[in-house]
């Protein structure tokens, strides 16, 4: 990537991400007219705090979007040596290539705990974790099924005794006949 | 000395007295580690049990929970970004990336002595002069003057952990406006909650300390794993040297003495003791651009201040009978189990059991260093683990940790989704100590905010007193004028 166009990458992430900070803080600020006004026992009244919060993220982000505009790389240039230069480029492009890097994994990465959450509220802690546990595992690279079976089997043993049997810690027990099943395993282990 | 003799003996006769302290204090340092299986799991269950327990083993074994219990959490925060309690929050900001460059051992070192450090102190100051000073921190410090702490703290926390302090700003305003979600302090008018019954009560500390530091780290070094650039961190069992805690003797004095007075104000302890004591490091820091990415300081300033604090919220608890958090006012049930009623006549009732208190939290700092020591040593090797291995764990134990809280699976995507925006975030170099300072502070600040314009009958100028708040909040502004010229002086043009 040259210099300029590094500088025009950089420079327009910059002023969409300031402007997103701008939208949510214009939004935010409309929705506190909602519980504007003076309390009986508080004159400022609910909005005072939120929108002082408010006030700052609008006046930051616009302070962003104007420096941006007027900004020009000068002095970093200058002042380093072609041999940093070349070694911070190189680091940048590095992590551009690891931002852009989207697979199949990747995403499952990301995507696989809201599933598991998503699934524990429907069927129970007790039937969707130990599903989870070695999928994730497979997700995350380990290749070795002896290590995912003991792995899970031990971290899944771990948890029953500590927060089930000792704690008596509340896990998500699932809708309907789930919750019922995953009730008598509750009661089996305590 | 005597009555500290006569405690201390009381304590240590008896086996049952031996059993019961060392229980407490692994069972504190486990509990206090694991999120979900919090300190306060641990009291609660405990309760019934300790109505059995002679009088001064079940208040000895609060006393013991409570110190090692507050130390537990920083061991997680430190190898795996998981705080075990939010007071320990601090404490990952700069322990986790120290584990990340390999000095994992170093910074439980750190973490251990400066806790017994601060246990000890704090436990001292509360033998030596309890009922006056709980009379003369709870007369000083009023809102206005808690206000005007915060705000000071405040001011510094948008340089930490990020190289931008327009971004740093920017991530402290939006954890300002997380804890403005749900109803406000004084007339429970319903804020930002779209109708949502979950909202109303705003959103927990716990879901959002997970999220913004465990699970956006399990998807970033999963990200990075994917992508082939993923680097385990170093093991490294190098205990730091006395040199070391030498040089950061006055951060450990400052962060001692802050913790201890945070300690002592009723309903905000521990918590905020870490929060400001970390401010204040990064401020009197010749190089506070180094905290958020590995600072030493930082980590020595959390753990110092929140251990602090614990014998620190012994002194209105049995002064005045007010208890500082959750813990405390569970051992207020504990003394009524037994048939005692706290407040200033229990130093004449009850002489020996509040002597057998301070006993037990005086040798329970130090027995922490002595575990610690042999800790350090042993517990980095859990990251020999491979991360893929590692990675379902951690998401696992926060998921159980965030629904643990109140049970309730919307916490639990709250967790999810501020694990999403802390990767966004950390990937384009926002604060996410800030935003968690933010959240924290913000709810704390704002209510003693609403408190302090009231008594100020709504003058700005009323926070600029003479005294305490005054100084705080020019303090404040001085910091702030400071910060933007620095970074005015260091932009490009």
């Amino acid at each position: 990537m040259s210099r300029t166009g590094g500088f025009l990458v950089t420079k327009n992430k910059n002023i969409y991400e300031a402007s997103l900070w701008l939208t949510f803080g214009i939004a935010g600020f409309i929705l506190t007219l909602d519980f504007m006004g003076p309390l009986p026992n508080y004159e400022l009244g609910a909005s005072f705090w939120p929108q002082v919060v408010l006030i700052g993220i609008i006046l930051i982000s616009t302070s962003q979007i104007i420096f941006q505009f007027f900004f020009k790389p000068t002095r970093n240039y200058d002042s380093e040596s072609s041999m940093v230069r070349e070694d911070k480029k190189n680091a940048e492009t590095r992590e551009l290539q690891i931002a852009l890097k989207l697979n199949v994994r990747t995403v499952s990465i990301f995507i696989l705990p809201l599933v598991y959450v998503f699934l524990m509220h429907k069927f129970g802690f007790f039937l969707v974790t130990p599903i989870f546990l070695p999928l994730y595992m497979l997700t995350m690279g380990v290749r070795s099924f002896a290590t995912i079976a003991y792995v899970s089997v031990g971290v899944f043993a771990s948890i029953i005794f500590l927060f089930v049997y000792l704690a008596f810690t509340p896990l998500p027990q699932g809708a309907g006949f789930f919750h019922s099943l995953n009730g008598q395993f509750t009661g089996f282990f305590q | 000395m005597n009555d500290f003799i006569i405690g201390t003996t009381l304590l240590f006769t008896d086996p049952m007295g031996i059993a019961v302290f060392i229980g407490g204090l692994v069972g504190g340092l486990i509990f206090g580690a694991i999120p979900g299986l919090s300190l306060l799991t641990l009291a609660a269950i405990l309760m019934p049990f300790s109505a059995w327990l002679q009088p001064e083993h079940a208040i000895m074994l609060y006393g013991v929970i409570y110190v090692s219990g507050v130390y537990g959490g920083a061991i997680t925060a430190i190898l795996f970004n998981i705080p075990g309690s939010v007071e320990n929050a601090p404490t990952a900001f700069d322990g986790y990336p120290m584990t990340r460059k390999g000095q994992a051992g170093k910074a439980i070192g750190f973490a251990v002595t400066c806790s017994a450090i601060g246990g000890t102190i704090s436990a001292v100051l509360m033998m030596i002069a309890t009922a006056p000073i709980a009379n003369f921190a709870i007369s000083t410090f009023g809102p206005v003057e808690v206000f005007a702490v915060i705000f000071l703290g405040l001011t510094v926390v948008a340089g930490v952990g990020t190289k931008s302090l327009s971004k740093g700003w920017l991530s402290l305003l939006l954890g300002l406006f997380i804890g403005s979600i749900g109803n406000d302090p004084v007339g429970a008018v319903p804020r930002f909650t779209f109708g949502s019954l979950y909202l109303t009560g705003g959103i927990s500390f716990v879901p959002l300390i997970l999220g913004f530091f465990a699970v956006s780290e399990v998807f970033i070094q999963g990200h990075r794993m994917t992508a082939g650039a993923h680097k385990a961190s170093k093991v490294s069992v190098a205990y730091p040297s006395f040199l070391e805690f030498w040089n950061l003797r006055v951060a450990v004095i400052r962060s001692a003495v802050i913790g201890w007075f945070c300690g002592l104000l009723p309903g905000i302890g521990a918590t905020l003791a870490a929060f400001i004591s970390y401010n204040e490091a990064v401020r009197w820091s010749k190089t506070p651009e180094k905290f958020g990415k590995g600072e030493p300081e930082g980590v020595v300033a959390s753990e110092t201040a929140n251990n602090a604090a614990t014998g620190a919220a012994m002194i209105p608890l049995l002064a005045l009978g007010l208890p500082g958090g959750a813990l405390t006012a569970i051992m207020i049930g504990v003394f009524d189990m037994h048939d005692m009623e706290i407040g200033p006549l229990i130093m004449v009732e009850a002489k020996d059991l509040v002597w057998v208190l301070f006993a037990s939290i005086f040798w329970a700092s130090l027995a922490i260093l002595l575990l610690g020591v042999v800790e350090a040593k042993g517990i980095v090797h859990l990251l020999r683990i491979p991360f893929p291995i590692l990675a379902p764990v951690i998401l696992l134990f926060a998921t159980i940790g965030t629904y643990a809280l109140r049970a309730s699976i919307v916490d639990v995507y709250v967790m999810f989704v501020a694990g999403a925006f802390g990767f966004l975030m950390r990937r384009s170099d926002y604060s996410i100590p800030a935003v968690v300072m933010g959240v924290i502070l913000g709810q704390i600040g704002e209510n003693v905010f609403v408190q302090a314009m009231v008594m100020v009958d709504y003058s700005v100028f009323g926070l600029f007193d003479l005294g305490i708040s005054g100084f705080c909040m020019v303090s404040g502004i001085i910091t702030l004028v400071f910060m933007m010229y620095g970074q005015f002086k260091a932009s490009p043009n």
